[in-house]
């Protein structure tokens, strides 16, 4: 059974809300008090979810939010107001992390609402779990809540609001440099828990960005560890790329003008590097495990062969610039470039637009240009990369 | 389903709508077969583009297929030195095929004029 508080909400809506949720089969216990008893009505009992209705005010009553907040930090808040708080572009920081309602509403669809908050207010305890994944889910699903990490010894704080990634602390870290080292750590333990109050902003980079550049960073480090088999080979292994060559510019920078490209475009999803004529993967990054991007490389060769084909068959003397596919939810580009290969880039089609990717690909071309001239020498073949870390194909 | 003289006003409605139109067709994806067409340029042969073009898109679905997207395709844009080529889904089996001519158009005026006509198709 739920305990929710209800403060300031009038009779005939506690009774409507309670009947509703009694209906989705949430029996939950209402206790229905006014603002200025709401800290103390905290104090006294353990509650999952506390709802204030602001009736016609703009605000909560002053001092009621954070005397909430002192009392328990961690408890799930709702808040109902008129529709001009609701549909407002921009609300007062004090809503952060709060679900708003319409007051209006009938109580069938705010007990939908409510119920679902119910749900993330429930902690839940997760072993061993990919926590780039998992990260990228609860954005998707636009949740709001804390993560408190564990991994090796090591814990710190992740903070979402509403998808996004609101906050990031570790020992003395905050805010993207805190983000970038938990979203390195490869399996961890994670307790999950309800947003809590008053989190201020302490993240300005996206997602996608801490994630890539948690996963390079922890490729790096790898890499600056000399692996088993390249000390046998010995210090002469002259194929072997130097480690830092990421900040080095120029020559082998492939990492960077990925990392460039990951920065200059929002909704980044996936982008390889194809040498034309064989197929073969220079570089390639994906965010999302289920693009098989060996596959779709692949098939793109193919694609390009056959608007060749019809270039010719047309008998038109025009130059192919690039091929767009518009899904539903993706944009996926197809680009060749003149010596011989081609970028295949995807992107999250409500993020982001044909002229943006194409604006993007455009700065970097002449770096991944350059790139695949100085990457184009054969080397062994892989499976197709593990999910968000980047496929370099450096041995 | 439109009957031909239907289709080809619809086309003719579009090429109005827009500048810098080239050639456009309706194309059955199974038969690659043209359902409708009409082109400003004689020597711009439509039958053997959407040939190509069928051929292009059957392509992609496979992908989407072997890809495991849950996404259904909306349109595969070709840009050219100069020219732009759309293929804009219509129905699972059947698109529209408009080839225009990049100095006198935009993509977005392309896109806004097939649109607006697209009903016209189904």
């Amino acid at each position: 059974m739920k305990a929710i508080l209800a403060v300031n909400l009038e009779e005939a809506l506690t009774v409507g809300l309670a009947a509703a949720l009694d209906r989705r089969g949430l029996g939950a216990r209402l206790r229905s008090v006014p603002s200025p008893k709401a800290a103390e009505a905290l104090r006294e009992g353990s509650y999952d979810l506390v709802v204030i209705d602001l009736a016609e005010q703009a605000v909560p009553p002053a001092g009621l939010l954070p005397a909430l907040a002192e009392v328990s930090p961690d408890t799930c808040l709702v808040v109902l107001a008129g529709s001009a708080v609701v549909q407002a572009p921009d609300r007062p920081a004090m809503f952060d992390g709060i679900e708003v309602l319409e007051r209006a509403l009938p109580p069938e669809d705010l007990s939908i609402r409510i119920a679902a908050a119910l749900q993330r207010g429930v902690k839940g305890h997760l072993e061993n779990v990919g926590l780039a994944a998992f990260i990228q889910l609860l954005a998707i699903e636009k949740e709001s809540c804390t993560l408190e990490v564990r991994s090796a010894g090591r814990t710190g704080t992740v903070r979402f609001v509403r998808g996004d990634l609101w906050d990031a602390q570790v020992g003395a870290k905050q805010g993207d440099e805190a983000a970038i080292e938990i979203f390195g750590w490869e399996t961890v333990d994670v307790d999950m828990s309800g947003v809590g109050q008053q989190a201020r902003r302490t993240i300005t980079a996206s997602l996608t960005y801490l994630l890539i550049e948690a996963m390079r960073r922890r490729d790096e480090l790898v890499r600056d560890q000399p692996a088993p088999q390249t000390a046998a080979r010995g210090e002469g292994g002259g194929d072997r790329q130097p480690s830092k060559q990421v900040t080095a510019g120029g020559h082998g920078s492939a990492g960077a003008v990925v990392g460039a490209l990951i920065r200059e475009l929002e909704g980044f999803i996936a982008v390889c590097l194809v040498e034309a004529a064989t197929g073969r993967t220079v570089e390639a990054r994906t965010m999302r495990a289920d693009l098989d991007l060996e596959l779709a490389s692949a098939f793109s060769r193919e694609s390009l062969h056959q608007v060749r084909e019809l270039i010719g068959a047309l008998r038109l003397s025009s130059a192919m610039e690039d091929l767009l596919f518009t899904f539903s939810d993706e944009v996926h580009l197809i680009r060749p470039s003149a010596n011989g290969f081609f970028v295949y880039l995807v992107a999250d089609r409500a993020q982001t637009g044909y002229p943006q990717m194409r604006a993007a690909l455009h700065k970097l071309w002449p770096a991944f240009e350059a790139d695949a001239l100085s990457r184009g020498l054969p080397r062994q073949a892989e499976g197709p990369g593990a999910a968000i870390s980047p496929v370099t194909r450096d041995r | 389903m439109p009957s031909e003289k239907q289709i080809v006003e619809v086309i003719d409605k579009i090429a109005a709508d827009m500048s810098g139109f080239i050639a456009a067709s309706l194309v059955d994806m199974e038969s690659g077969l043209t359902l409708g067409a009409k082109s400003q340029r004689s020597d711009f042969d439509l039958g053997v583009a959407s040939a190509y073009n069928s051929e292009l898109v059957k392509q992609k679905l496979k992908i989407v297929k072997a890809l495991n997207l849950k996404s259904t395709l909306d349109d595969i844009l070709l840009t050219l030195s100069d020219q732009i080529h759309i293929i804009k889904m219509v129905s699972p089996n059947v698109f529209l095929y408009l080839a225009a001519d990049r100095e006198s158009t935009n993509l977005a005026i392309v896109r806004t004029a097939i649109n607006k006509n697209l009903a016209g198709l189904r």
